[in-house]
Order: C-alpha cells, then structure tokens, then sequence
C-alpha cells in the first residue's frame, strides 16, 4: 500500500472504531469497546511511528480527490503528511493509546464505558484529520469534529447540570473562535480561490496576495486558534471543562485539542510571517494569557483547576513562541508539554480515584500510599517547571530564548516571572497533595495506589516527560529542528537558562518552606486583597461575561419567549378557540337549521298526513260527496 | 211541444235529488232508495234520448229493459245486505260503520 | 199549451214533488210512500214518450216489486223513526249546494249542446222486441243468468248465519274429495 493512501486510512481507523461503537451499543462487552479502541489507536501509533523514518529521509506523501466545483473552481480535499504532521501523528496517536489504557481501570465502573469510548475514538479521528488535511477546509471540517468531541466528552456526565453547562460553555466560547476561522476561509476563497496550503502560500509568497485581507485573514485565523487553545479572553471554557472524566481531560484539554489552536498557527505561519504586526497580536495575547492563567493557578484549590489553568498558561507560552516568529520552539514545547500535562491530568486522576476528592487540603501524605503515582507525578511536575535535564527545560528554554532575540524586555521579564511562578505553583500542589502531613479534613486516609493499567501509561509517559526534550536540545543538535526543516532554530542561551532553572528552584524551595516545613505561613498571601478578589476570583472574567454578554442574551431571548408564548401561542390558542367556535354555531345550526328542516320537513309532511287524514272518517257518504265536489269542480273547470 | 231538454231537464233535477239523499242520508236504507231514484232518473234520460235522437234503432229502449232488470237485481241483494247487516249492527246510524276508515 | 206538454208538466210536477218527499220524510215510510208516486210519474213520462211497454215494466218491476221489497226490509229492521235525515246540518248545506252546483252545470251542458233532433216515429212493442231477440239475445240471455245470481246471492246473503255454516262442512268434504 503507499504511504499516501495508508495516510488517508489513517483516521478512518479510529472513526471506523466510533461508528461500529456506536452502533452496538450496549450489545458488546465493555471489553470489546476498550479493546477495539486501543487496537485501533495501536494501529495508527504504529504506522505512524513507522512513516517516521520515510519522511525523515524527506518522503512527502499526499493524495487529494476532487470534491465538488463552484462555477468554474474546483475544491480538491486531500491528506498530506510533512514532517510537522508526521510529529503531530505520533503524539496524538501516543497519548490517545495511553490513555485509553488508563481509561480500563479509571472508567471500569461506569455505565457509559462504552460510548466513552466511542467518543474518544471519534476525537482522535477528528484530530488525525486536523493534523493530516492537506487545506484549511478539510482542516475545518475537522476542527468541528473535535469540537463535537469535545462536548460529548465534557459533558459525558450529563445527568450533573454542572458538567451540561461546561459542555454548552464550551461549545458555544469555541464557537466565537471556530466563527473567526469561517470568516478566514470566506477571505479566503475570495482572495485566493483555494484552500490548499501549498497553493496559498505560494501566492503569499509571490505576493499575489496581501494587504490587509491577509492580515485580516490571518487574525481570523489566529481567533480560531484562541477559542480552541484557551487563550485570553477565549479561555473561560476550560477550567469548566475540568467537569468531565479526568483521562478525557488529559487527552484532549491538555494535550492535543487544545494543542489544535498552536498547530493552526504553526501551519499557517507564512500568512503571520508575512505581516508582522499580525505576529505582534499573537505574542500580546499569549503573554497576557501566560501570565494571568499563572496567577490564577497559585489561588486554586482543586487540583485539576490548577492543572487547568497551567494548561492555559502553557499554551500562552506556545502562543508568545508562535509571536516571536519561532514555531519550531512552539511546536517544540507543544510535544513536551503534551506528554507531561497529560502525565499529570492521568497521576491527578489516579489520586482522586483513590481519594474521591479533588481539593488538595483533603489530601497529603499520598506518597507513602501512591509511591508510583506520586514518583510519576513528580517527574511531570519537574518537568513542567522546567527543571533540566527533563524535556519541559529544554522547550520552555526555547521560548524564553526566542522572546529575548525578539529584543522585548518587558516580554522577557514577564515570561520568566511566569516560569517562576509556574514552578511555585505545581510545588504547591505537588507538596499539599503528597508530602504534606495530611490536616483534619483529609481523605487520604484510605488511599491505596491504583492498579498496573492505570500506573503503566503513567510511566510511559514519565519517561517521556524526561527523555523527549532532548531531541530539541543541543545533546542531538537539534535535531527536532533540522527534523521539521528549520535549521536555525537551535540555540541554547546558557545565562537565560541558568537564570530561569534558578527562579524555579527558588520558587521550589518557598514553596517546601511554606508547605512542608511550615516555616512560612502556608497561602499568607491569600489574605491580600488582590489574591482573594482577583486570583481566587479568576479575574472575574467569568462574572464579566455573564454580565455584558449573557444577561442581555438571555434577557431577550427571555422576551421572545414571553412574546412567543403571548402572541404567537395566543394567535394559535385564539385561532383553536375560534375554529372551536365556529364549529360549534355551525353544529347548532346543523342542528336546528338543517336538521331542524329535515325534521321539520317530516313533521310537515306528517301533520299534514295527519291533516289529511281526518277526511278519511270512514263515513262512504262523505266520500261521495267529496267525489261529486271534485267532478263539479273539474267540469266546471274544463268543460269550456 | 215537449222537446228533449224538458226530459233532460227533469232527469237532472232528479238525479240531482237522489244525490244528495245519497250524500246526506242517515239511514241506509233510505239511501239505497235514493240509489234507486237516480238510476230512474238515468232511465228517462236513456229512454228520450232513445225516442228524440235515434228512434228507428230503438237501442235505447232496449238499453233501458235491461237497465231496469240491473237495477232490480242490485236492489235485491242491496236490501239483502241490509237485512244481514242489520243482524249484527245497527244499520239505523250508517255513519257509525266506519269500517273504511283510514 | 198542449195536452201533451200540460201532462208532461204534472207527471214531472208529481215526480219532483214524490222525490223531494223521499229526502226530506222523517218517517221511513213516508219516504217510501213518496218514492213509490215519483215511481208512478216516471211511468206516466215513459207513456209520453210512445213506449207502453217501458211504462208496463216500470210499474211492474218498480212500482210493483220493489216498493213492496223495501217496505218488507223495512219492516224487519225496523228504522229508526228519527234516523231520516243527516245529523250534520253544516254537511247537508254542503251536499245541498253541491248538487246544486251539478245541477246547474247538467242544465249548463244540456243547453249549450246541440241535440241533432230526428223526426219522431211510433215506438211499440214490436219494435223493442225486434232488436231484444235479434241483435240483443246474447245480451238477454245473459241478463237472465245474472238474474238468477243475483236471486241465489240474496237468499244467500239473507240467510241466517248458522245455516251458512251447516253449508260449510259440505263444501269442505267436498275440497278433501
């Protein structure tokens, strides 16, 4: 088979395993839905793994069909697999298999297994037809999928009100960016008459197409990357979305979907390189988001809410990489990131498996109980903080380096005060959740460690968090680099990293102060107003929007109803009554008047019978006597 | 000069007679002795115009023998009929057989 | 004024007079009496018309016979000396104009019609007897049967009942054999 159809089989495999999943319902072991899942994702894992070395010694496979025509423009669909793509399928497909082995023992106990695993598997179809569309259009309809994923999944507990709203908030925040990618694709189609990204960037390149369509494009195109990655004002949605099963999350709010924005970026970067003010948008945003997701982080309680807003805060790194025109390093962080952020979403759903809860003061002391959970936990946590030699270092390292060769100081300033603040953070958790004497509302007491199929995907994935940075860093030379075809990107800047690994040791050893050995008042900076109202408080964002957008939405929708109910339901209640009405003067007047004729008519005719009868008296004489009345009468009549 | 019309004349003043004590007798058989008053009456009238309209043929003459003898015969079995009916009711109030009654 | 016409007028006078009386008598019998000399002038008209024999005939059959036969039924059932005339005087006004009104389109028809007159020639015996045996004998023969009927239908009719029904037994051996 060549590799460019084996490409497009790629995602039918898992959307083959969706619909037969869905289509057996119950009627299949719970057995069977794990085990067609993860045979499933096995296959593309192992096929994607082994394209690696084609496209390495530079095999570009790619197969389009024809779709349809408008007027005298075809529209071509098609798959095609780069270098970038060929990363991009490994990861997906990797963490995808992970976690829905982890997902046997986590979702074993629920009823819905099997359609959890059916909607997993429709995600990572969506996704691997993200990754491999070969335009912007296939890359959309795509997009879409994983937003419908993405609901089925949030909202997976549908029965909680809780869950329902994240799935709807969700949808609908994704929404206003997934409206800024349509509109793209209209500029588009009207500029450039294709969707192809070859096509595209060729005329970008040649400079058939610019001005301010592009950038108007390319910021459009940016806003669908917000909803999907969270990033500021956009990013609402997954602290919520925290709502659904905790493997779900790790997947798809943590490694890949939210990864989609960043991929997006990083693809159609020739249309941000070539309008530079565009780019400029993209770093503001994502420092902005860094850095407030980072703030918020250190005020939560519930350990997946701190994940969450981590998430976020990582992805605005990426975006602040994406900003300083370095995608490689984006791109870079993207893959590291995904391995330990979804290595921490699975060890934080391990813990709450065993503890049932997810506040982080309920817990403690886990590592004598959970000694794999805690070691791999751990390690992602490292990782996340960027202590070397782990892979979150080498990415992170990456990104700081690129802000500080765009010359933005304040930037610079603020990425690493974020880094900082990222390690304080995750040794907060880390520390309160596992190290802590446990206080007097902890749940930790019957805490035993999960079982081997949850653990193992754990491990797989702590090894990764430490090995994976290294194909980016100068021990391979850069080889993640040459790998997706840049070739200047590989630097390392020895005093930004010796400055940020210290900060983060810094921030490390507060936090053990403060929370192991209580020689710091643990959250004594929660009492500042600023913590309580605006951290804790999420910047009130939430309350903003509930505020300027909701409440007059759903004012007015409110008044249409009353409308609706009043005129609309009075109109056809009035029309019902009148029919009803009338109906029933037409059934009296049937009565009385129709029937009353007919009766009428045979009560005449009988009274008359009646009337006329009384002349048949019996008496012969009379007969006579009307007989010669009648032949008077006719004579006198007719006798002329 | 008697000419016909002082037969026809008479013959329907008589008929006319006899008719209306068919009509307005109560007692039967007076009513069947108006029957016969009014087949006499049609007797001269048969019987002039016999004589005035065709007196060679002398048909009507003839036409009047016999109409006298079918005018006997149902006399007879009227008076019969009187008499058995008499037996079983009351025949002096001929309106209360009112056995026609519809 | 001939004789003939003066005879004419007292015969019809007599006649209307004896049928007036029939109509109008309380007493049965009167009425009868009545009837029996409007019987006697009709006789007399048949002897103004020429025909002896008819005037014979009417005195026998009619005159003769039949007064006597209603004044035998008379006497076995005995009417009613009050039931004479007709209780509802609103009716008898009724009849009354009716027969009038006959009367007077009878007298209508006999005026406007044109009578074609032939000349009157001797009506005897000889000429009635002629055309009964002749032309009429079938006729004749046949008034005779109906006669008998009519004879064996009246002493049927006049029977008393339980002699009807010592018939009945025989007819009805006669229907099984």
């Amino acid at each position: 088979m060549s590799l460019a159809a084996f490409s497009l089989a790629l995602p039918l495999v898992p959307l083959a395993a969706f619909a037969i999943l869905l289509a057996a319902g119950r009627r299949v072991p719970k057995a069977f839905a794990s085990g067609l899942g993860i045979a499933a994702m096995s296959v593309v894992f192992a096929a994607s793994v082994g394209m690696l070395p084609a496209v390495i010694g530079g095999a570009r496979p790619e197969v389009s069909a024809h779709w349809l025509r408008v007027g005298s423009v075809p529209i071509d669909l098609g798959v095609r697999i780069d270098p970038l793509t060929a990363l991009m399928l490994v990861v997906v497909s990797l963490v995808s298999l992970l976690v829905q082995i982890y997902s046997i023992g986590y979702m074993g106990s629920d009823d819905r297994f099997r359609w959890y695993y059916a909607a997993i598997s429709l995600f990572t179809a969506a996704m691997l037809g993200v990754v491999l569309a070969d335009g912007w259009l296939l890359m959309y309809m795509c997009w879409e999928g994983m937003g419908l994923a993405s609901y089925l999944l949030i909202g997976f507990w549908f029965e909680e009100p809780e869950a329902a709203r994240a799935a709807s908030k969700a949808f609908l925040v994704t929404r206003i960016g997934d409206v800024g990618f349509g509109l793209a694709l209209v500029l588009m189609w009207t500029q450039a008459h294709t969707f192809s990204f070859d096509s595209v960037f060729h005329l970008v390149e040649t400079g058939s197409w610019a001005g301010p369509t592009l950038i108007a494009a390319a910021l459009l195109l940016f806003l669908g990357a917000m909803g999907k990655s969270a990033q500021f004002p956009l990013h609402v949605w997954l602290p919520d979305a925290m709502a659904g099963p905790t493997p779900g999350s790790a997947l798809i709010h943590a490694a890949t979907m939210v990864a989609a924005g960043v991929y997006l970026v990083g693809r159609s970067f020739p249309l941000f390189e070539a309008n530079p003010q565009t780019l400029q948008v993209i770093a503001a945003i994502g420092m902005i988001t860094a850095l407030m997701a980072a703030l918020i982080a250190v005020a939560m309680d519930d350990i997946k809410k701190v994940l969450a807003y981590s998430t976020i805060s990582q992805l605005g790194f990426m975006m602040i990489a994406l900003g300083t025109g370095n995608w490689v390093a984006a791109i870079f962080h993207l893959m590291t990131h995904a391995f330990f952020k979804a290595l921490l979403f699975l060890a934080a759903g391990s813990v709450i498996h065993a503890t049932h809860t997810q506040d982080l003061h309920e817990m403690g002391g886990l590592w004598k109980k959970m000694p794999w959970t805690t070691t791999t936990w751990v390690i992602g946590a490292l990782s996340l903080a960027g202590i070397p030699p782990l892979a979150g270092f080498w990415s992170k390292d990456e990104i700081l380096l690129s802000v500080f060769k765009s010359g933005n100081m304040l930037y610079l300033v603020l990425a690493v005060l974020t880094a900082g603040l990222t390690a304080f953070y995750m040794s907060r958790a880390t520390f309160l959740a596992f190290f802590a004497k446990p206080g007097v509302h902890t749940k930790a007491g019957h805490a035993h460690e999960s079982p081997a199929v949850m653990t193992g995907p754990l491990v797989v994935l702590a090894v990764l968090a430490v090995v994976a940075g290294f194909v980016g860093s100068p021990l391979t030379n850069y080889a993640f680099a040459r790998f997706l075809g840049e070739s200047t990107a590989g630097e390392f800047a020895l005093p930004l990293a010796l400055v940020t690994v210290t900060l983060s040791l810094a921030a490390i050893g507060y936090a053990w102060l403060m929370y192991i050995k209580g020689a710091i008042r643990p959250d004594w900076y929660m009492d500042s107003w600023f913590a309580r109202r605006v951290l804790a408080r999420r910047f009130h964002i939430d309350e903003i929007y509930e505020y300027l957008l909701l409440a007059p939405v759903l004012a007015v929708s409110g008044a249409f109803g009353r409308l609706d109910n009043a005129v609309v339901d009075g109109v056809v209640r009035a029309t019902g009554w009148l029919g009803i009405a009338v109906s029933k003067v037409l059934a009296g007047f049937d009565r009385a008047g129709i029937d009353g004729a007919v009766d009428g008519l045979g009560e005449g005719v009988t009274g008359a019978g009646h009337g006329v009868r009384r002349i048949l008296t019996g008496n012969v004489q009379i007969y006579l006597m009307m007989l010669v009345v009648s032949i008077v009468v006719l004579v006198a009549v007719f006798a002329r | 000069m008697i000419t016909l019309n002082h037969y026809l004349v008479l013959a329907a003043a008589l008929f006319c007679i006899g008719l209306f004590g068919v009509l307005t007798s109560k007692n039967a058989l007076r009513v069947v002795i108006s029957v016969e008053l009014i087949l006499n009456a049609v007797n001269i009238n048969l019987a002039a115009f016999s004589v005035f309209v065709a007196p060679r043929q002398a048909i009507g003459l003839n036409f009047v023998v016999f109409f006298m003898v079918v005018a006997a015969a149902e006399f007879g079995l009227a008076l019969a009929i009187i008499i058995a009916l008499h037996r079983t009711e009351d025949i002096g109030a001929i309106d209360a057989i009112r056995k026609l009654k519809g | 004024m001939t004789l003939q016409l003066a005879f004419f007028y007292v015969y019809a006078l007599v006649a209307l007079a004896g049928a007036i009386g029939l109509v109008t008598a309380r007493q049965l019998v009167h009425a009868v009496m009545c009837f029996f000399a409007t019987l006697l002038a009709v006789a007399g008209l048949f002897l103004l018309l020429g025909s002896e024999f008819l005037a014979a005939m009417q005195l026998f059959v009619y005159g003769g016979a039949m007064t006597v036969l209603v004044l035998f039924a008379l006497m076995f059932t005995g009417a009613a000396p009050e039931g004479g005339r007709a209780t509802r005087g609103a009716v008898r006004w009724l009849a009354l104009g009716v027969t009038a009104a006959f009367f007077g389109l009878l007298t209508v028809a006999f005026a406007t019609a044109g009578w074609r007159i032939s000349p009157a020639q001797p009506m005897d015996v000889a000429a009635i007897a002629t055309i009964l045996f002749s032309r009429l004998v079938v006729p004749f023969e046949i008034a005779g049967l109906a006669l008998t009927i009519a004879l064996i239908g009246t002493i049927v009719l006049a029977r008393e009942d339980d002699v009807l029904e010592a018939v009945e037994p025989v007819e009805e051996a006669g229907g099984e054999a």
